[in-house]
């Protein structure tokens, strides 16, 4: 952090010398205003003593002193004299020199206007002081706010890269880690295929299919996550049964599935709500494949509606569940928990709650109250079904 | 992709013919009469909707278009223009094969519901010929849009109808938007003949493009 200059008595003022027009100027303000001062006094002089003559000679001599330098200054008190002589002590219009007593107002005009003329001098350099003073905090203040945001960017920046170097390498980890495998089993059989026997070359051929669907589960994932941080994120609205994303999402993941355990309960009645229903299933895909990895079965889903405007849908496991304190965190980019086993990019949930966030719901992550295990869910704003009378033909 | 279709494809006795370009792909198309198309949707050099269409004017060849997961609108579109069903890259070769399948069987028969068939899928039943409708069965009453909406799944068994289609066909040309209509009756249709109506196993969903009537455990 910068430090401003101590303030001194400062005699430099930096005040500009006059340039010689100005100082003509001054000198022309001198005799003007005496000249007034006279063209007053001439008006005013059947009313007013002699005494009250010279008040209003004095008042033109501060007046001017006020803007002046000393030379004008004295200037207009010496002619303010002489005219006030001059023009108004008879005999008139005369320079009787031998009229000593006006040597008196005289010098007394000039103290008068030499105190002013300084005066005025002083207060205009302290105006313009301050005025430097005032500039240059500015200037220096500014310098040291640019100077800390600067720092302050720069640090922030250096965090980001670093915070996407560390992403990259564990992206890139869990892309090759499933590639690794793949090529790994196809080169295997390419070499190797006669001289092994079915089992193990079925074996293989699963592990191929299995890091295969699992590779396209990571890249659709890094893909939707692109999508959604590219730009708004556009779903559309319809009308539609929250099964129907629950059931393609189930359909779409039998591979996945296979003989593990999950079941789906519902209400009797179909629960309506307006989503994009792409969206929707990737978020239930998303959180089906999270309670398979890192749940264990049984692995239950729940519709429900606890009142009429929200329906609610529920993904159980009987896995390690949550640690405490990630109940919140879980849905972060790229978290993993630490009961979670390896190989998730930690998209898939981040993904979900950015999406249900956008279709005007809101996720959560908690322990289950009836059994070690951890409940993922989801609301959704509930619509009521459109009335169908009379779209039936009349005759049946 | 051409590789693994090659390998596949004729390994189930079919001749496969391959083009790069929609150029070549109508070429083929008009040249050789094939029986069925598999048309990629996201080549970047041709429009695979218009390859469609141009396809549709002449032709009634069955197309299978196969698209990128997130573009459902394409998918939408090019059934839509006449294009029978669709595939999800990646897929799987039995997906493949089931598809070909349906689409060809649906081609070598007349337009139409069959008069005085009974369709059979898994627990269901349907006389067509009387409209009656039973499950494991029992049977079961559907109102007249129901039965209507079975039927026309009935008669694309096996193959994708779009939303449009479905609505097209079962409220009329003025109620191709209302999709809010299908999705209550689909709700109502899955309840009556899905034990499971969250995991059904024969009107299954595609997402963000229709519907299909299924044979069970048919992939």
């Amino acid at each position: 952090m910068t430090t401003l200059e101590p303030e001194g008595d400062e005699q430099d003022t930096n005040m500009p010398p006059p340039s010689r027009r100005a100082r003509v100027l001054e000198y022309a303000l001198a005799l003007t205003t005496v000249t007034l001062a006279s063209g007053a006094v001439a008006l005013l002089s059947p009313f007013v003593t002699a005494t009250d003559q010279v008040m209003i000679y004095l008042l033109g001599v501060i007046m001017v002193a006020f803007r002046v330098r000393l030379g004008p200054a004295l200037v207009a008190a010496l002619t303010s004299v002489a005219a006030f002589g001059f023009l108004f002590v008879p005999p008139r219009f005369t320079f009787d020199v031998s009229e000593h007593r006006y040597l008196l107002t005289f010098a007394v005009m000039a103290v008068v206007g030499s105190v002013v003329s300084s005066l005025g001098t002083k207060v205009r350099a302290q105006a313009l002081q301050a005025e430097q003073r005032e500039r240059r905090t500015a200037r220096l203040y500014q310098l040291a706010t640019s100077l800390d945001q600067a720092r302050r960017e720069a640090e922030l920046a250096a965090e980001r890269e670093q915070l996407r170097a560390s992403l990259l390498a564990s992206v890139s980890h869990d892309l090759r880690t499933p590639l690794g495998t793949i090529v790994g089993a196809v080169t295997t059989l390419e070499d190797r295929g006669d001289a092994l026997d079915q089992e193990a070359r079925d074996s293989l051929l699963a592990a191929i299919h299995e890091q295969a669907e699992h590779l396209s589960k990571l890249l659709r994932n890094l893909l939707e996550m692109t999508r959604l941080e590219g730009g708004a994120v556009r779903l559309s609205r319809e009308l539609g049964a929250i099964e129907e994303p629950i059931g393609a999402a189930l359909a779409a993941l039998r591979h996945r599935i296979g003989d593990r355990q999950i079941s789906v309960r519902g209400p009797s009645e179909p629960l309506f709500t307006v989503f994009d229903p792409v969206a929707i299933e990737l978020a239930l895909s998303n959180l089906i494949e999270n309670a398979l990895r890192h749940g264990a079965d049984p692995i239950e889903i729940e519709i429900g509606s606890d009142d009429e405007h929200e329906i609610a849908v529920r993904v159980r496991d009987r896995g390690p569940g949550l640690a405490p304190g990630e109940q919140a965190q879980v849905f972060d980019k790229f978290f993993r928990g630490s009961t979670a086993r390896a190989g998730g990019a930690g998209l898939g949930l981040a993904i979900v709650r950015i999406l249900i966030e956008a279709s005007g719901g809101r996720v959560w992550a908690r322990g289950r109250d009836d059994s070690p295990g951890a409940e993922f869910g989801f609301t959704l704003p509930r619509v009521a079904p459109p009335q169908l009378d009379g779209l039936e033909p009349s005759d049946d | 992709m051409r590789r693994f279709l090659r390998t596949l494809i004729g390994s189930h006795g079919y001749r496969l013919l391959e083009a790069e370009t929609g150029r070549e792909t109508l070429a083929l198309a008009s040249s050789h009469g094939p029986d069925l198309v598999i048309l990629d949707l996201g080549l970047p050099d041709t429009d695979g909707l218009r390859i469609v269409s141009e396809l549709r004017g002449w032709t009634q060849t069955p197309i299978i278009v196969v698209s990128a997961r997130g573009r459902e609108q394409d998918k939408v579109q090019a059934l839509d223009l006449g294009a029978d069903d669709y595939l999800t890259k990646p897929f799987g070769s039995q997906e493949l094969l089931a598809r070909v399948r349906v689409a060809l069987r649906h081609a070598s028969r007349a337009p139409g519901p069959e008069p005085g068939a009974v369709f059979r899928a898994g627990p269901l039943t349907v006389d067509l010929a009387y409209r009656k409708v039973s499950v494991d069965d029992q049977p079961i009453h559907l109102t007249p849009l129901e039965y209507r909406l079975l039927e026309t799944l009935i008669e694309h068994f096996g193959k994708v109808l779009t939303h449009r289609q479905l609505l097209e066909r079962v409220w009329g040309p003025a109620h191709v938007d209302q999709t809010q209509y299908l999705r209550v009756y689909m709700a109502q249709l899955r309840r009556k003949i899905e034990p499971d109506p969250a995991r059904p196993r024969l009107l299954k969903t595609e997402t963000g493009v229709g519907y299909r009537l299924e044979a069970p455990d048919s992939e």
